[in-house]
């Protein structure tokens, strides 16, 4: 009775609302459960507890866990869903807007914070050093100039990416 | 003599730039032109955690190709894919490119919606013709579009599966059609688990080993580092042998266009198909 009564409180009817004012989240009340996200997708077929329906069915309805959850962050992007889907909802759309609102009002996972620091700090995911640099002047490439990390600051100034990746999002 | 801005993305300059060289070298035989410009992360990585600011990431490289009055062309799937659907919602969306160009003034730059992102082999395709050719490469060959190529097809495609199989063909290989070849590499599991991204790989490599590939070609940076890197480590763990030596689209040409191994980077792969390519050549 307790455990029920715990899991109640957590549902937050505002959540499908907030989803559906995102980018990508436009159709998540389209999903009629049939589960051809889940069947299509190949991070599924190799482990269980990645299901895209039922991220969409907790979403709806309203389980915060959503949110704090590191599920949806196993989507390898590959659209596999989205091109079978017979409601249009776009499953990978909707999980990137779940994982979008995660960043404001949830948990976002450590390696995905560390490879966007990186971006936030140098402007591309990998820095390329002298040696690297180097090797590819060696086989007849050109260099790659470091970017112009004024210009990326500015670029990022005031968005929620900014506030991400310099730790101000709430949970760790 | 075609001309465009050629965008490196952050994988294929940090540890895969034999597909650069091989590119370039093909793109020279052709008379294709690719210049340069101090570009930054096409915005993919960022899509999860912000998609604005992802759109500006795109946003702020196109302006680049605009600036220099030339389309925009990607090797890495991911690249194109991003660019490409960015380009095509700015396009669109007057209110988002509004949004967009807001920020963007702020760097002093602007969208203005008039250039065009291309995947390379698109452009290949276009340009290679049976007359290039100067030798056969006589393989077995899986080919592995992976996704971005053609999805999400709303805004992206430009028939890769088909121009792939194409451009092995008019090489002199054969074409090897195999279980799941449009599904994805796995390699975007990495970040999570090196297990989960291995697990994937060895599936594609089983499919096509059923099927009797000798090789694989890939066109994109993710795709080979999949088929390529983590086919020697699935080998490890698993303890099978998949034998399929895994190169660029662009090596394979090259080879066929009658460039030397080392003029593509063929010793930078690690499933080592250079040998292969050699005893095959007539
Ligand atoms: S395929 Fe579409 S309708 Fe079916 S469960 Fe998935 S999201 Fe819902
Ligand atoms: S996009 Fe994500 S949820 Fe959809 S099939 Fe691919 S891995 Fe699965």
């Amino acid at each position: 009775m307790e455990k029920l009564e715990l899991r109640y409180r957590q549902v937050d009817s505002s959540l499908v609302k907030k989803l559906k004012q995102m980018p990508g989240g436009e159709a998540v009340g389209r999903c009629y459960q049939c589960g051809t996200c889940t069947a299509s997708c190949v991070v599924n077929a190799i482990l269980d507890d990645f299901n895209p329906r039922r991220v969409i069915r907790m979403a709806v309805l309203g389980m915060r866990e959503v949110l704090e959850s590191v599920e949806p962050w196993y989507c390898a992007v590959c659209y596999m869903c989205t091109e079978r889907c017979p409601r249009d909802v776009k499953p990978v759309s909707v999980l990137m807007a779940v994982k979008n609102l995660s960043c404001i009002e949830g948990r976002v996972p450590q390696a995905f914070r560390n490879i966007n620091e990186n971006i936030a700090r140098i402007g591309r995911l990998f820095e390329i050093d002298d040696f690297t640099n180097f090797m590819r002047e060696d086989m007849g490439l050109p260099p790659i100039e470091p970017s112009d990390t004024e210009e990326v600051a500015k670029l990022i100034a005031g968005t929620e990416f900014e506030r991400v990746v310099k730790g101000e999002a709430e949970n760790e | 003599m075609s001309e465009y801005l050629y965008f490196p993305g952050c994988n294929i300059p940090y540890r895969e730039n034999q597909y650069e060289l091989s590119a370039r070298a093909v793109a020279k035989k052709l008379g294709v032109e690719l210049r340069g410009a101090n570009f930054i992360c096409c915005g993919l990585n960022i899509e999860p955690i912000d998609e604005f600011a992802s759109l500006l990431f795109s946003a702020r490289n196109i302006a680049l190709a605009e600036e220099q009055e030339l389309p925009l062309v990607a090797l890495c799937n991911g690249c194109y894919k991003t660019l490409r659907v960015a380009d095509r919602k700015l396009k669109k969306d007057e209110r988002l490119r509004a949004r967009v160009n807001e920020k963007l003034a702020e760097i002093g730059r602007e969208y203005r919606g008039r250039s065009e992102v291309y995947h390379f082999l698109d452009v290949v395709s276009s340009e290679l013709k049976p007359e290039h050719i100067v030798r056969k490469v006589e393989l077995r060959v899986a080919p592995f579009t992976g996704c971005h190529s053609t999805r999400p097809s709303e805004y992206v495609g430009f028939g890769a599966e088909e121009k792939l199989r194409e451009l092995i063909r008019l090489c002199g290989a054969k074409v090897v059609r195999y279980t799941d070849m449009d599904k994805c590499c796995g390699a975007p599991l990495l970040a999570l688990g090196e297990e989960l991204g291995v697990s994937i790989a060895r599936q594609r490599l089983l499919s096509m080993k059923a099927r009797g590939a000798e090789a694989a070609v890939t066109m994109c940076p993710f795709c080979q580092v999949s088929l390529d890197t983590l086919q020697v480590k699935a080998e490890q763990e698993f303890g099978e042998r998949y034998g399929i030596a895994s190169m660029y689209i662009t090596q394979l040409i090259g080879i066929a266009l009658g460039l030397k191994p080392e003029e593509l980077g063929l010793g930078e792969n690690k499933t080592k198909p250079e040998a292969l390519l050699k005893g095959a050549l007539r």
